[in-house]
């Protein structure tokens, strides 16, 4: 595809990949810091910048099922989170296609 | 008052009807004035064209004029060389006659100057030229106001060079006293700036004219100053009374540079003919595959030639950089590629590859990696982890002192010849996607994007809005002010071309432009760089003048790095990659597109480089994996054969899409064949 550039952001806080630095998103568009996910705790940004999405599948989660992807970052690929795609109750709606970073695989960048 | 004579075929009886006759029709309404001129007559024109220059051998027939010889005056019609015609007949006669007598034709000179009535200098010129050659200096002196020279600037400045002339010149004949006078009395009272007259005077104190024509830059009564005076002084008078030397072969250079200018494929200067326009034919244009490089196992993002021209580098996804050698037996035969090295070591995809400029050292970064690496042996000399974050300009000092690396993470390093740290510059505005350094050693150019939004500072928003107008039209997105949006993307962030100086690293201009900047490259004078644009236009901007010159359109818009290039002769092609699989090659001055060319696989090509040695080959290479040198078509024997260009940007015909685009001349190739393949087998 020929050679990219990694996105770079601005903001008040950073957060980016614990490996290799790359950027994913800023403070300014974290949702929530309540969730839960393979490795513990992780947040939800509405969105999020340098990830690779991969195949949807469906998933069981404890707010109920939902078609999620996996998302890995593109310089190291990790994995780092997911996306939703689709949440089947109703309630869980305001979550389809925002992102899920586990605090495990990020930390702030400068 | 001059008439037409009677040439010595007719007889007695009817020359003098024949004058009669002429005399009651036409020469009622002569005219005098400065210029001798002709007139038109109906009459004369059917008896005036049999007169040729035989009357000139027998000088005994003339009877009317004072002047010895017997040409006839050929009247014509209007004053335009040819009817319809722009040229004045008038000013081209005279131009030939200059040239005539320049060149050593003095009498075909006078006679055109007696068929034509048309003089080339009337005797005041003549008088003055002479007066001035001579070393007459008070009757060039008077000669000028006669001449027109009239507004007193002009006169002022003339009159000083020739005081300075014959001041000169006293000197140089010993003559002080003389010399001193002039100056009181001429030069001073000039009104002079005050170290020209230091500078005049202190030459008194040369001591043989030796020193003085050395310190004065003059060469002496006997040389060429009074020819370089006159040559001066034509500029203040007008140049109808006094045609400026040469003046046909001035125009006749104009009508060639003209015509090579505006040739397509005009790789390198060849003989011009005045018979017909040149244009290049497309056969000296590489638009052939030569070789086909196979060594990488991914996509192939970079190539860079070596500044000899003999070796290739190349750099890839793959995470190595393999050296190509390129080699002529001899001259004239074909180009043998082979591969030299592969230089593995890097942890990450390779973003940048640079040759050293005495071709021993390479450079390249893998993301915040740069390695230092040995061609000769392919040792990797050191390896510098300074960078936080992608290391994408690599570039070495102009004076050899050392080389200078830039990253996104907003720094400027710059390291001796051994990898050695010696300086940091301070943290810039912006994140560099990739830095060049002039080849005179002045400037740093660096194309990169804002870490942060622009702050509201006076003079960048000055930039901004004087520049908008041409910039937003193909950038589309409006600049990001801070705003607390979901998030500060940089895909709204502002990009900039930035250029500082090298050694006081102080920035001198900067340019904000929407839309992702890609890649730059600097012409060799040091004054323009070439920027790919994400939105596929490539830009042509001017350092000195810091504005945008050209652009080139044609390419698709993309998203990846896609490198380009100068290209031919005295850098007269534009050639870019592109995302699409093609290279695009513009004609620098024009911008026309006259050729896209095919043949790399699947995917984009990457990086064009237009080889430093050779006439006309350059190598492409792209996400198949493949580098491609390209050349001229092998000839088929029918040399001379002019084609006109048809690849303008209307014109694409369906042939893009084979190799060698069917020609007619190609049934009877048999020499021709497909493209060699090198293929490298890597030692695992």
């Amino acid at each position: 595809m020929g050679m990219t550039h990694l996105e770079f952001l601005y903001g008040a806080r950073i957060y980016g990949c614990k490996h290799c630095n790359a950027h994913f998103a800023t403070i300014e568009s974290m949702v929530s810091k309540a969730f839960q996910g393979q490795h513990g705790r992780a947040y939800l940004f509405g969105g999020v910048v340098n990830v690779r999405e991969g195949d949807p599948n469906e998933r069981q989660m404890t707010t109920g099922v939902h078609i999620v992807r996996d998302i890995f970052c593109v310089k190291c690929d990790e994995q780092v989170g997911w996306k939703y795609d689709r949440a089947y109750e109703v309630s869980q709606r305001y979550k389809e296609g925002k992102f899920i970073l586990e605090r495990e695989m990020i930390k702030t960048v400068e | 008052m001059r008439l037409t004579q009677p040439s010595d075929d007719l007889d007695a009886e009817s020359n003098t009807s024949d004058l009669q006759n002429m005399m009651s029709n036409g020469a009622s309404s002569v005219l005098d004035n400065g210029h001798v001129k002709g007139l038109s007559n109906g009459s004369t024109n059917g008896s005036a064209a049999n007169r040729s220059l035989s009357p000139r051998l027998e000088p005994s027939v003339d009877r009317l004029s004072k002047h010895s010889t017997a040409i006839a005056r050929v009247n014509l019609p209007g004053t335009a060389l040819y009817p319809g015609s722009a040229t004045n007949r008038e000013e081209f006669v005279r131009l030939v006659i200059q040239t005539l007598k320049d060149v050593g034709y003095v009498a075909t000179a006078a006679t055109l100057e007696e068929e034509s009535g048309f003089s080339f200098e009337t005797a005041r010129v003549a008088a003055f030229r002479s007066s001035v050659m001579d070393g007459d200096w008070s009757t060039a002196e008077r000669g000028l106001s006669v001449l027109g020279v009239r507004d007193e600037d002009g006169l002022r400045a003339a009159r000083f060079l020739i005081s300075q002339q014959k001041y000169l010149e006293c000197l140089e004949a010993g003559r002080s006293a003389d010399a001193l006078f002039i100056l009181r009395q001429e030069i001073a009272p000039m009104d002079l700036e005050p170290a020209r007259l230091h500078n005049l005077s202190s030459l008194i104190m040369s001591s043989t004219p030796e020193e003085l024509r050395r310190r004065a830059s003059w060469d002496g009564a006997r040389g060429e100053s009074r020819q370089r005076l006159l040559a001066q002084l034509q500029q203040f008078v007008p140049s109808s009374t006094m045609v400026p030397p040469r003046r046909l072969d001035t125009l006749l250079q104009q009508a060639r540079q003209h015509q090579i200018d505006l040739c397509n494929h005009h790789v390198n200067v060849q003989e011009t003919s005045l018979y017909h326009d040149h244009i290049c034919s497309r056969n000296q244009f590489p638009s052939t595959t030569t070789h086909i490089l196979a060594g990488h196992t991914d996509e192939v993002w970079q190539v860079q030639w070596s500044h000899s021209g003999k070796m290739l580098a190349s750099s890839s996804r793959d995470m190595s950089v393999i050296i190509w050698r390129t080699n002529r037996a001899y001259e004239g035969a074909e180009l043998e590629c082979t591969l030299e090295r592969v230089l593995r070591g890097h942890c990450f995809t390779i973003n940048a590859i640079a040759w050293s400029l005495d071709d021993k050292l390479l450079l390249s970064s893998a993301e915040h990696e740069i390695k230092l690496w040995d061609v000769e042996s392919g040792i990797c000399v050191k390896t510098m982890l300074d960078h936080s974050h992608t290391v994408n300009g690599l570039c070495w000092m102009a004076d050899g002192s050392g080389f200078v690396t830039g990253g996104m993470d907003r720094r400027i390093m710059q390291w001796d010849n051994h990898g050695v740290l010696t300086a940091v510059w301070p943290i810039l505005d912006i994140r560099i996607l990739e830095l060049a350094i002039t080849p005179d050693g002045t400037k740093l150019v660096a194309i990169g994007q804002l870490a942060q939004p622009a702050t509201t500072s006076a003079d960048h928003v000055s930039n901004v809005f004087t520049n908008a107008t041409i910039i937003q039209a193909s950038g589309g997105a409006m600049p990001a002010v801070a705003s607390t949006e979901s998030n500060g993307n940089s895909k709204d962030m502002e990009r900039r071309i930035a250029v500082y100086d090298v050694e006081t690293r102080q920035e001198i201009w900067a340019q904000p432009i929407m839309g992702e900047l890609q890649s730059v490259k600097l012409s060799d004078d040091s004054r323009f760089a070439l920027i790919n644009h994400r939105q596929g236009d490539v830009m042509l901007w001017d350092l000195e003048e810091a504005r945008l010159t050209q652009r080139y359109f044609g390419r698709p818009k993309g998203a990846c790095v896609v490198r380009n290039c100068f290209g031919g002769d005295n850098a007269n092609f534009v050639m870019s990659g592109s995302e699409d699989g093609h290279i695009y090659v513009w004609h620098r001055r024009t911008g026309t597109l006259f050729e896209i060319l095919a043949g790399h696989g699947p995917g984009g090509v990457n990086s064009v480089d237009w080889c430093p040695g050779e006439d006309a080959i350059f190598a492409s290479c792209g996400d198949d994996g493949t580098i491609r040198i390209w050349g001229p078509e092998p000839t088929s024997g029918r040399d001379g054969l002019v084609e006109k260009s048809r690849k303008t940007r209307d014109g694409l015909s369906g042939d893009f899409d084979n190799e060698r685009p069917t020609n007619n001349s190609t049934s009877e190739d048999h020499r021709s064949s497909s493209p060699t393949r090198t293929k490298a087998t890597l030692p695992r």
